[in-house]
């Protein structure tokens, strides 16, 4: 795989007809039970998912599974700006027009927070939860998209790391979790994301159940009821890259009016 | 005008199939207990990712997916219902629900509830979604019935007919089988009264050993055919009645 391009690489397509030639299965399902999300499995041609299921391999032993995610049996990164490589795939404006086109949402601002999680088997479960939550970034974007960077503005709270960042707040819009790495999926590996019809709800009894086949997808509009969570780990450990588009807070107040975002730590049970 | 085919058990690989295929030429309502079938429905459709809005083939005519356990009696009233509510009639009944891959162990008494329930889902079960339809519509629409040559087939197997070789842990599967094959011949003559026909296929392995589309080509031969009361036999290359 070489760029088509003299100055680009082929993780960084510019718009999204691009992605043609990364693609595999031009087919994925948009579903609406127990609330809209799209499903997607052998996204990437075999050579393209190869290259970032090694470079996620390459960073789990380099940063040794990365650190703990507070409220969360898991362990993260977060891709910055300073990355290089076949994630930025996902940080590319080819794959954020891509996932707003497939989830049908237009008023995506271009911010972008990128990471990796591991699960370690028979890790606990999570809790339905929204992801409508607040994101703090360091600046609008210069070109489309840009990333959170930890290093400048706390991407949770808007606490910034230097007194000349003036920090920006939007709101996720859109969630994606593309699973790899992942040995191929059998009952007893568990570690599905579930899908719930609200926050009520067991994380071990999900609507929908998304299990984590390699090169395979889940994403939907993060909404006042999108409610998902890890239904916990079994027999094999779960990787994913997890990612979110955003929006203005105003647009979500104009849609579903004031107060329906959610803080960070809320809601769990 | 599209056909009415009402599928229980549509979220196995033959119903999938089924719906993929042939959901341009019937009106398919696709009953499923876990799994829906692998197919456009009213609550799933597929897209290109490159162009989200431009309509893919594929969903042109989504199937009405009805989730339920039809164990439960009421689940097979309420599957009836709906299909009449969505489409106001049934011309095909196509009986694929049951419990393939369960292996109880005749030896073994601790396995009665697992005998149980494929004996009901696998022999009864096609009898009572028959009736449900029967008593709803067929009953009272004989010349409809046989105008429109509506039919029912129940999806046997060659596991069911005497002298297959039998393989262990599969006896109630078989005997199961074997009943379907009896009361698709009885049921045959009590619905032969309101003009509905009643077959069965019982094909081998698919699709180890049969490939999954001559199942297809052979329920649509059964629905657009003049018989009743018989059980189709497929095996590989060869087709037969019984």
């Amino acid at each position: 795989m070489t760029s088509d391009r003299t100055t680009r690489t082929w993780w960084q397509p510019q718009r999204r007809a691009e992605l043609s030639r990364l693609l595999w299965h031009r087919r994925w399902w948009r579903c609406t039970s127990p609330f809209p999300h799209v499903r997607a499995v052998n996204v990437f041609r075999p050579a393209v998912y190869t290259a970032l299921e090694r470079a996620y391999s390459q960073w789990q032993q380099e940063a040794d599974g990365g650190s703990q995610l507070s409220g969360h049996d898991l362990c993260g990164a977060t891709i910055t700006s300073a990355w290089t490589g076949p994630l930025c795939l996902f940080a590319s404006p080819g794959w954020h027009d891509l996932i707003a086109g497939v989830t049908g949402v237009s008023d995506v601002t271009g911010h972008i927070n990128l990471g990796l999680h591991h699960h370690e088997p028979y890790s606990a479960p999570g809790f339905p939860h929204t992801d409508l939550n607040p994101g703090w970034f360091a600046e609008e974007p210069a070109d489309r998209v840009v990333l959170a960077e930890p290093s400048r503005v706390e991407y949770t709270s808007g606490v910034t790391r230097d007194s000349d960042t003036s920090p920006v707040q939007v709101v996720r819009a859109v969630a994606v979790l593309f699973y790899l790495a992942n040995p191929r999926w059998k009952p007893d590996h568990q570690g599905q994301t579930g899908l719930y019809r609200s926050a009520r709800d067991a994380a071990s009894e999900p609507c929908a159940a998304i299990a984590p086949h390699p090169n395979s997808l889940v994403a939907f509009e993060c909404t006042p009821w999108s409610f998902h969570g890890f239904v916990g780990g079994g027999s094999a450990p779960r990787n994913s890259v997890v990612q979110w588009l955003h929006r203005r807070p105003a647009a979500v107040d104009a849609r579903w009016g004031e107060g329906v975002v959610v803080g960070y730590g809320e809601g769990e049970k | 005008m599209r056909r009415v085919c009402l599928f229980t058990g549509a979220g196995g690989l033959l119903g999938s199939a089924w719906c993929q295929t042939l959901a341009g030429e019937y009106a398919i309502v696709a009953s499923y207990h876990t799994e829906p079938p692998k197919a456009a429905t009213q609550d799933s459709w597929l897209l290109d990712p490159v162009a989200p809005r431009r309509p893919v083939s594929e969903s042109e005519h989504p199937v009405f997916a009805v989730r339920a356990d039809l164990t439960e009696p009421s689940e097979i009233d309420r599957l009836v219902e709906l299909a009449m509510a969505r489409f106001g009639r049934v011309d095909l009944l196509v009986n694929a629900a049951a419990e393939v891959k369960t292996r109880a162990e005749t030896t073994d008494p601790r396995l009665i509830d697992a005998w149980t329930r494929q004996l009901v889902l696998n022999a009864l079960v096609p009898v009572q979604v028959a009736a449900a339809v029967a008593h709803v519509f067929w009953r009272g629409d004989e010349s409809g019935n046989r105008a429109n040559r509506r039919n029912v087939i129940n999806v046997s197997s060659t596991a069911g007919l005497p002298g297959f070789v039998p393989t262990p842990g599969r006896a109630v599967y078989a005997a199961s089988k074997a009943a379907l094959n009896v009361l698709t011949r009885r049921m045959a003559v009590d619905y032969q009264r309101f003009g509905v026909r009643v077959n069965a296929v019982a094909p081998t392995n698919f699709p180890e050993v049969l490939p999954t589309t001559d199942v297809i080509e052979s329920l649509r031969r059964l629905d657009s055919g003049q018989m009743t009361g018989r059980v189709l036999v497929l095996e590989d290359g060869q087709t037969r009645w019984r």
